[in-house]
């Protein structure tokens, strides 16, 4: 088990290939968070989409009701 | 030829046409119009499948990189192993080649040992690693 107080030693190629991987492992993470935030957006502007969807949909409800009313009425 | 009086056409009166004709035309509109949304709502989803494909693929490459980096790291310091193996002189690795009673030993070693019931989806690699990570962490 690790633990603070006891240090481990790295050889030195192996460390350079970690720090190596860390700034790549940096890179994508910025990356993921790109794409994540571009998800984002696609996700509000499909929910904005089916909003107006409905609006719609309630429109034409109302447009029918009015003509089912006048075309009774008569 | 005249029509006989029960064939002759019926009307309704029908008091407001143009109020009617204005709410059919609006009525096509509004559906037209609801068909486009559609199209781009399925537009949307299709560029939404490619990113979520692309984010797999990017969290499965970031996952490889851990991995390297936590194959790099060593496990336990020189006072762990002289605790856990107390008989074992801590030398350097010996470059030579196992013998071959050696490399028999270690075979008939990993054939005895249960092996574990191989993964049968994603799902369940991501599991059983998200389970070895918390028990890694547990023993930290």
């Amino acid at each position: 088990m690790m633990n603070e107080s006891n240090p481990v030693f790295v050889k030195i190629d192996k460390y350079k290939d970690i720090l190596n991987i860390v700034e790549v492992v940096n890179k994508k993470v910025i990356g993921v968070k790109q794409l994540l935030a571009e998800l984002e957006d696609l996700k509000d502007k499909e929910a904005e989409e089916l909003n107006n969807w409905k609006n719609n949909l309630d429109q034409i409800t109302h447009k029918l009701e009015t003509m089912q009313e006048e075309l009774t009425r008569g | 030829m005249p029509k006989k009086p029960d064939e002759e056409d019926l009307f309704m009166r029908v008091n407001n046409p143009t109020l009617i004709r204005k709410n059919i035309l609006e009525s096509s509109k509004l559906i037209l119009t609801i068909l486009k949304q559609t199209y781009m709502i399925k537009q949307v989803r299709e560029i939404k499948q490619v990113k979520i494909n692309d984010l797999s693929q990017q969290i499965k490459e970031l996952k490889i990189l851990v991995q390297k980096i936590e194959e790099l790291m060593p496990q336990y310091t020189k006072a762990d192993l002289k605790k856990l193996l107390p008989d074992i002189p801590l030398a350097r690795k010996s470059t030579s080649e196992p013998s071959k009673a050696e490399k028999q030993e270690a075979k008939e070693d990993w054939d005895r040992e249960p092996k574990p019931a191989a993964p049968v989806s994603d799902m369940d690699r991501i599991t059983k690693a998200l389970e070895d990570v918390q028990r890694k962490l547990q023993t930290l």
